[in-house]
């Protein structure tokens, strides 16, 4: 009989990672979690934050590490897209959770059947029934802010939707003025203003606080009020797996069958230690866990490892009102316009939803100032305030269908200093997304006159995605052109699962996190059954 | 989410028994008196919110774990009689044998008739039966349940609790049941005698319990004398003020009992307390107005290079100052003013009861604070696992010294002690065992001798003869 | 528009240093006149100087001498002759005198962009030009509780990492802000203000106005529909 250092071996600590860990440390089975970066605490993040000198870079905070570079090391990504923003993937305990936003969103049933629906992109092999208890359970684990009779649909057909098997375990947190006055104003032109489900507790909450608007969601909540995979990781420690940091798995092995039986992983001074276990769970999030397929030669038989990359497109518009707003008040962005999110053309053009951003304005208004030049004194510092009081932000987040071209790739010309390779990404806007322009223009439009504003960023001079990794080992019930099936196991190795949004078949507009949490918790509990 | 259930269980528990079936002297009409002086009793805070007992109470001799006081006949007191259930209250006897006075019969001998009667009624009546044995009660040799005899000799006065004061007018009165008999307030505020009792000499003059330091609360200027009467009853039923908040223990005490009670039987409270002989607590020096020094901004904003990763994620420093920021600052202020509104407190008002103040501050650190009172729910997180305990003797260190205005030197040493939690336990209860064997031995070996004095004695008479 | 402008301001109170340099001054240099501006003079500790300089830039009397000490020492390698630009900036504030905006208008334009270049990094709180998606750009660190930019704005929004008050703080309007009536409700999420039940097409005025190219938001201020 075989002797296995662990039942399950996690590899990645993110949120996904950790709480496929949970479920199975619940289930009593002996799970090992190995992270590449370290441990870092959150005030120790905060500190960082204050004393960066770059706040708007996401990953700063957590340190550039020598031996676990992230997706911000000079090099490591070589990003060959047509879109602005690289995303910022973390590899520290906790994962890149760390640094989101917290958004929540469930998938629309109509979303996870594109190809059914509307004719393009892929279907989930599983229905949104499937999901819907793992979204629940989710939801409650986290602890999701949300308001139950919200129509997610954005048709406003008076009736909650999705279906939902329990409330939302804590009520919405509070409305910030400026969205309260942009709601009333922008009503008169027809747009609705609904809450946005999200983890920044409204109560306190499992062993958290509740939110006191600090508005530093990103790259860091500083009092653990937003959830971030850290949490999760905790939870999953208290529940009785084993977390190994500084652990850089790059070698998976496997027999002549498919089946792995070991992972093999350098410690940061490159010394190698091999760990067996009965099944092996990769949950290194959207690059990592393609990369290390790629480089060991695993689950490629349908040549989609790495392939698919979606991510959302978006768009950024600004401009100032007329009358005070003051953003910054509350957290990073809060509620959401869904009036183009499942209209009926949705199968020429993307669904769409928009977030109203809530970040302190200052910086953004100084630095424009002073690339403008021509006011010092008490006029620069009238300007300034003038402008932080009436700018409003907006983003448009945009779906991607999946597209072979567009992939994430080993990038062998970069080395770490354990001489691992980098990441190459290649990505090119669909028409799909970019035939939702003219409508954002037109509403761009509906809101200066609204608000009465003077516009500072009109959409569609540059393009954007959201730091979302989705696609790239993608789920089918078809092994000629999927990487995993519905229980996220790879075609071709029985014990091998990926617990990642790299997963999605179809990735709607919506913020992916709580989908790919919901699957964790299924993968664990399904894994938990056969181990 | 427990007190709902609390709630549903009290209503369940309304079972409508037929007359004959209802014990002699429980009465429905008195059940919910019995049902309010419960929750001014805390009985549920040792016996649990079912009231089916389990819950261990932590002592210097051992745990103890609280019975089930739920009318189940098997295991709770569903066969007790009124005057069992009376006797166990005001005498700590109860029908098996001695109470050890973890359960605060010294206060509860303070009860009227009427009032047993009532706490009666209601867990007779009023409450759910609850099949459930919990844990006997071993403690160690010599503190055997024969052994309360003679403490209960000397240290219990049937029908006055320890420490009750004199009492003028109605309202004092009624607070003097509710602080004295009631509330037990001395069995955490009081310091205790070589035999664990409560030292009435000290009463209400605060002590060590269990790593924490339950205030002095007599209306000295030490005490709450500092305190105005609408604060202490606003801290008692919120467990919040701009002085101090309640956490720990205090903080149960205010979500389960205190914030329950009347307006009138709080303000009754605070009458009582200012006619309590004034106990006079040790203070540290302290500046008559603390002014922080101004933030050395330099000094707490050190830039590192990107490429000093290592100095970036390093997290073992023992910098008080930098600790404060990162970690306390987001909630209490960089200048540790608190939040507006302070429902996030300054910490400039951190009082300076000698070192007992420091284990509160440590106590809290280490575990936060979590209170729900109605339906407002306050939360700190706990530090603990963020910071070591190096750390957090560097953090309490800096909080007291610079917003306190006190000097304060805690050690690692100093925190793992404090957060060890355990109560000074006085020498004779230490060696207890030891002490009573040694007196065993002393009188048995003193008996030998005496035989063996009177057997030669009587042998040398016989001899003479 | 309801915010007031930022009043102006003369010097603040006297540090230390700045009277230990009065007192040399006044033994230095009796007749100069200078009870209405007390200032240090170049020749004497020049990071008071550059403090002094940033005090009357920044409109913040109260910038510290540590900051102010790492921040010089980083524009003197990124400007050049950056000390005889200094000396240069403190004789025109001492030769105007009077309130911060006296001073600044009188500058000369080389002048007022040497005073931008001191006034960016305190606005900021950063030299140099970072960068959001690469761990390696040219910006350097210098504070974060005297960056001016969040400082202005800190009646009214919170510096972002500290706090405000009691979760859900947020939903009132901010000082000094002089709401317009809301319905009751509004603050609920699940509340909807009447309209049209679905989004209208685009006015044309303001479409052309949201798509043409304006040279500044000066500009676009004054081609708004309606403004003219």
């Amino acid at each position: 009989m075989a002797v296995y250092d662990a039942d399950v071996i996690v590899v990645g600590s993110g949120s996904l990672g950790s709480l496929a860990a949970l479920e199975l440390a619940r289930a009593g089975k002996t799970v090992v979690i190995l992270e590449a970066g370290p441990m870092v605490p959150d005030w120790k993040i905060t500190e960082n934050f204050r004393t960066s000198a770059r706040k708007g870079n996401l990953n700063a905070p957590f340190g550039d590490i020598p031996y676990a570079p992230n997706s911000y090391t000079p090099g490591y990504l070589d990003f060959d897209a047509d879109v602005g923003w690289v995303p910022g993937t973390l590899r520290v305990a906790g994962g890149t959770s760390r640094h989101w936003t917290g958004v929540a969103w469930r998938l629309l049933p109509e979303e996870m059947k594109m190809r059914t629906q509307f004719g393009i992109g892929r279907d989930w092999p599983i229905s949104y029934d499937e999901l819907e208890p793992f979204y629940t359970a989710a939801e409650y684990q986290v602890g999701v802010n949300g308001a139950d009779e919200t129509d997610y649909s954005g048709l406003n057909r008076g009736a909650p939707y999705p279906p939902r098997s329990k409330p939302y375990p804590l009520p919405p947190e509070a409305k910030p003025y400026a969205l309260q006055r942009f709601q009333m104003r922008a009503a008169e032109r027809g747009y609705r203003v609904d809450h946005a489900p999200n983890v920044r507790l409204s109560r306190p909450y499992a062993g958290r606080p509740a939110c006191i608007g600090n508005n530093v969601c990103n790259p860091n909540c500083p009092i653990g009020a937003k959830h971030s995979g850290l949490h999760d990781l905790e939870a999953a420690q208290l529940a009785g797996a084993t977390l190994k940091t500084g652990a850089v798995v790059d070698k998976l092995e496997s027999d002549a069958q498919g089946r792995i039986i070991a992972v093999s992983f350098l410690d940061p001074n490159g010394v190698r230690s091999r760990l067996t276990a009965r099944t092996y769970v990769i949950a290194a999030h959207g690059f990592e866990t393609p990369k290390l397929l790629l480089m060991n030669g695993l689950a490629n038989r349908s040549g989609m490892v790495g392939k698919n990359l979606m991510m959302h497109p978006t768009l950024s518009m600004g401009f100032f009102a007329d009358e005070p707003l003051w953003l910054g008040r509350g957290q990073y962005l809060h509620g959401a316009n869904l009036q183009h999110r499942l209209r009926s053309d949705r199968s020429k053009v993307s669904g769409g939803f928009y977030q109203f951003m809530n970040h302190n304005a200052a910086p953004a208004m100084a630095v424009a100032l002073f690339k403008e030049g021509n006011r010092i004194g008490a006029s620069l510092d009238d300007e300034l305030r003038r402008r932080a009081s009436q700018y409003m932000a907006i983003q448009l987040l945009l779906e991607d269908l999946p597209d072979p071209s567009n992939s994430m790739s080993v990038n062998p010309s970069f080395r770490d200093s354990l001489g691992q390779p980098g990441i190459r990404v290649h990505y090119r806007l669909k028409d799909y997304a970019k035939s939702a322009l003219p409508r954002t223009i037109d509403d761009y439009s509906n809101w200066l006159q609204a608000m009465n504003a003077v516009p500072q960023e009109l959409p569609g001079a540059h393009w954007y995605n959201q730091h979302h990794i989705m696609g790239t080992v993608i789920m089918g019930s078809d092994p000629s052109d999927s990487v995993v099936d519905k229980d996220l196991r790879c075609y071709g190795h029985d014990n091998l699962f990926l617990v990642t949004t790299g997963v999605f078949p179809s990735v709607s507009c919506v913020n992916p996190t709580l989908t790919g949490m919901a699957l964790a918790i299924r993968a664990g509990r399904h894994i938990a059954k056969e181990v | 989410m427990r007190s709902v259930m609390l709630g549903a269980a009290l209503v369940l528990g309304q079972v409508a028994l037929p007359a004959a079936a209802q014990p002699a002297g429980a009465q429905p009409a008195l059940v919910e008196q019995g049902r309010y002086l419960a929750v001014a009793g805390d009985c549920a805070g040792c016996h649990g919110e079912s009231f089916k007992g389990g819950e261990p109470v932590a002592t210097p001799i051992g745990a103890i774990h609280a019975s089930n006081i739920t009318p189940d006949r098997a295991s709770g007191i569903g066969s007790w009689s009124l005057g069992q259930f009376s006797d166990a209250l005001r005498k700590g006897r109860a029908p098996e044998g001695h109470l050890y006075p973890a359960m605060p019969y010294t206060a509860y001998t303070g009860l009227s008739d009427i009032e047993v009667q009532a706490l009666y009624s209601y867990f007779m009546l009023g409450v759910k039966a609850v099949s459930n044995r919990p844990l006997a009660n071993d403690l160690p040799f010599p503190f055997i349940r024969a052994a309360m005899a003679p403490w209960d000799l000397l240290f219990l006065t049937e029908g006055k609790p320890t420490g009750a004061a004199t009492v003028h007018g109605e309202q004092q009165l009624r607070g003097r049941l509710l602080v004295e008999t009631l509330g037990h307030c001395s069995a955490c505020h009081s310091p205790r005698g070589t035999m664990m009792q409560e030292r009435a000499d000290r009463h209400l003059a605060g002590a060590m319990v269990a790593g924490w330091w339950a205030p002095n609360i007599t209306a000295d200027a030490t005490g709450i004398g500092g305190w105005s009467d609408k604060k202490l009853a606003s801290f008692l039923a919120t467990g919040h003020s701009d002085l101090g908040v309640a956490a720990g223990e205090m903080a149960t005490v205010v979500s389960r009992s205190l914030s329950k009670l009347t307006p009138g039987d709080i303000d009754a409270i605070v009458a009582y307390l200012r006619a309590v002989p004034k106990m006079v607590s040790p203070k540290l020096l302290r500046a008559a107005t603390v002014t922080a020094s101004p933030l050395d901004i330099a000094a707490i904003e050190q830039p590192t290079e990107l490429s000093a990763w290592q100095s970036q994620l390093g997290h073992g420093t023992r910098q008080g100052d930098v600790l404060y920021q990162s970690a306390c600052a987001s909630c209490h202020g960089a200048d540790g003013n608190g939040s507006a509104g302070l429902v996030h407190p300054s910490l400039h008002l951190i009082d300076s009861d000698s070192t007992a103040n420091a284990a509160t501050l440590v106590q809290v650190i280490a575990h936060g604070v979590d209170r729900t009172v109605g339906a407002r729910h306050t939360f700190m997180p706990p530090f603990r696992s963020d910071l070591d305990d190096g750390q957090i003797a560097s953090l309490a260190n800096f909080v007291r010294t610079e917003f306190g205005g006190v000097g304060s030197v805690l050690t690692d040493a100093d925190v793992a002690e404090i957060l060890a939690g355990k109560s000074a336990t006085p020498w004779l209860i230490r060696y207890a065992g030891p002490l009573v064997i040694a007196a065993i031995v002393i009188f048995v070996l003193g008996l030998f001798l005496l035989s063996w004095k009177v057997w030669r004695t009587f042998t040398r008479r016989l001899a003479r003869r | 528009m309801k915010q007031m402008p930022e009043p102006s301001q003369p010097l603040g109170p006297l540090t230390v240093t700045r009277r230990r340099v009065l007192q040399a001054l006044a033994t230095l240099v009796p007749a100069m006149g200078l009870a209405t501006m007390p200032l240090a003079t170049h020749a004497l500790e020049a990071d008071d100087a550059f403090l002094t300089a940033s005090r009357v830039i920044t409109g913040n009397t109260t910038l510290s001498a540590g900051i102010a000490r790492r921040m010089m020492a980083l524009l003197v390698v990124r400007i050049p002759e950056f000390a005889a630009k200094l000396d240069d900036l403190l004789k025109a504030f001492r030769a105007t005198g009077g309130t911060r905006e006296e001073m600044l208008s009188a500058l000369k334009d080389s002048q007022v962009q040497f005073a931008l270049a001191i006034a960016q990094p305190w606005y900021l709180g950063h030299v140099g030009t970072p960068s959001d998606f690469v761990l390696k750009d040219d910006a350097v660190f210098v504070t974060y509780l005297e960056a001016q930019s969040w400082t202005k704005i800190v009646h009214e929004v919170p510096r972002p990492t500290y706090p405000g008050a009691d979760a859900g703080w947020w939903d009132v309007a901010p000082p000094g802000v002089d709401a317009p009536a809301m319905p009751e409700g509004i603050k609920e999420w699940t509340f909807h203000p009447g309209g049209p039940a679905d989004i209208m097409a685009p006015d044309p005025k303001w479409k052309a106005y949201a798509t043409a190219p304006h040279a500044s938001i000066d500009a676009a201020r004054r081609a708004k529909p309606g403004s003219t």
